[in-house]
């Protein structure tokens, strides 16, 4: 009787390591070049939008520095306007304070509100010095 | 600058701090010419897509470190573009390198920026730049790396495009995971290494907070130090 108790327990104990399979967080997750990225998901919201002067021409190298109004942490990656203007970037949902910098032309401030799932599109216009 | 019992790094004065952040007076220094002397050649401009950019720095002859954010964010993959060893500003001494894998850690994957201590990460380079500029090493870091001096490296967004800046500072927290210290950083800073005077990377650069008033990096813990080495050897099959 003990032993057939002991092999049950046995038994329900190794069902439930091999149902529980906890998988490591540090194993590597891999990218290779050439394969597809993905879509964004909605954890985050993603900004975009596009940078010109009045005229309506494209400002390259305009910077956007994007900073939590809570404060709370936020990553340092760098972000600035491509050679047609445009930007992207995935955000937390959170307000922002925005601040947009370019040579030679006045600094952009504005605060913006970044929505899990939501693509939210700026256009940027920026007035000479 | 205050530092309080559980060594977390308080503003001494209204006005101290501003967002991602500058410790008191900026301390930060122009690499300039020096681009292209070691270690300052070793460090890397990340193109990340749409715009965006980070830092990192070399430790073989084709692998780099940086952090996860700057390789995948918000469930899919950055659109990583070229990567130059060296750059400043427009001088790119050793031209670019593209990429053959992207590294991260599947917790990162899982809990993107819940979880910071996931996040750091790996590229394999096309190239093999790091035989011409050299590499860092990187070392694993523990409550006796408190107080140590050490310099970060990258491109912050406050500075001329793509300029490679040094800020000098000192580790003032050590947690299990996440190391804070006190050099000036901005965003761009993403990814670069907190080097100690012996070139050895102890810690990856992720994240601010302006309100907790911190500058953090990844720890590099021996789980992370395996993974890196397992990574830098990595090549594309197939």
């Amino acid at each position: 009787m003990m032993r057939g108790q002991a092999l049950l327990t046995a038994i329900v104990l190794a069902a439930l390591v091999g149902g529980c399979q906890f998988s490591d967080p540090n194993a590597p997750a891999v990218h290779r070049s050439g394969d597809p990225r993905g879509t964004p998901g909605n954890r985050d919201g993603v900004v975009t939008g596009t940078v010109t002067n009045a005229e309506g021409q494209p400002i390259e190298g305009a910077v956007l520095d994007f900073a939590r109004v809570d404060g709370l942490p936020m990553n340092e990656m760098g972000l600035a306007s491509l050679e047609d203007g445009t930007f992207e970037r995935d955000l937390a949902p959170t307000s922002y304070k925005l601040v947009v910098r370019a040579e030679g032309y006045v600094d952009y401030t504005d605060e913006v509100q970044v929505d899990a799932g939501v693509r939210l599109e700026l256009d940027i216009v920026l007035t000479s010095e | 600058m205050q530092s309080t019992s559980s060594g977390m790094l308080v503003p001494s004065s209204v006005g101290d701090a501003e967002p991602n952040i500058i410790f008191g007076s900026d301390n930060r220094v122009a690499v300039g010419n020096n681009n292209t002397t070691y270690p300052y050649r070793t460090i890397v401009y990340i193109e990340t897509g749409g715009g965006g950019w980070c830092s990192g720095y070399l430790y073989g002859p084709r692998a780099v470190t940086t952090a996860a954010h700057c390789l995948y964010d918000n469930g899919h993959w950055k659109a990583i573009g070229k990567i130059y060893a060296g750059r400043n500003g427009t001088s790119k001494p050793y031209g670019s390198c593209g990429w053959e894998l992207l590294f991260v850690p599947s917790g990162w994957k899982q809990y993107e920026e819940t979880q910071w201590k996931y996040d750091y990460g790996a590229i394999v380079l096309t190239c093999t730049v790091g035989n011409t500029v050299g590499w860092l090493g990187y070392s694993t870091c523990t409550t006796g790396c408190l107080g140590t001096s050490i310099n970060l490296e990258g491109y912050p967004n406050d500075k001329a495009a793509a300029t490679m800046w040094r800020s000098p500072g000192k580790i003032t927290d050590v947690s299990t995971d996440i190391l804070h210290f006190d050099a000036d950083t901005k965003p761009g800073n993403s990814g670069g290494g907190l080097r100690k005077a012996d070139n050895y990377v102890v810690g990856i650069n992720s994240h601010d907070s302006s309100l907790l008033y911190f500058n953090a990096a990844v720890r590099i813990t021996t789980t992370i130090f395996n993974n890196l080495k397992s990574w830098r050897d990595a090549r594309l099959v197939g």
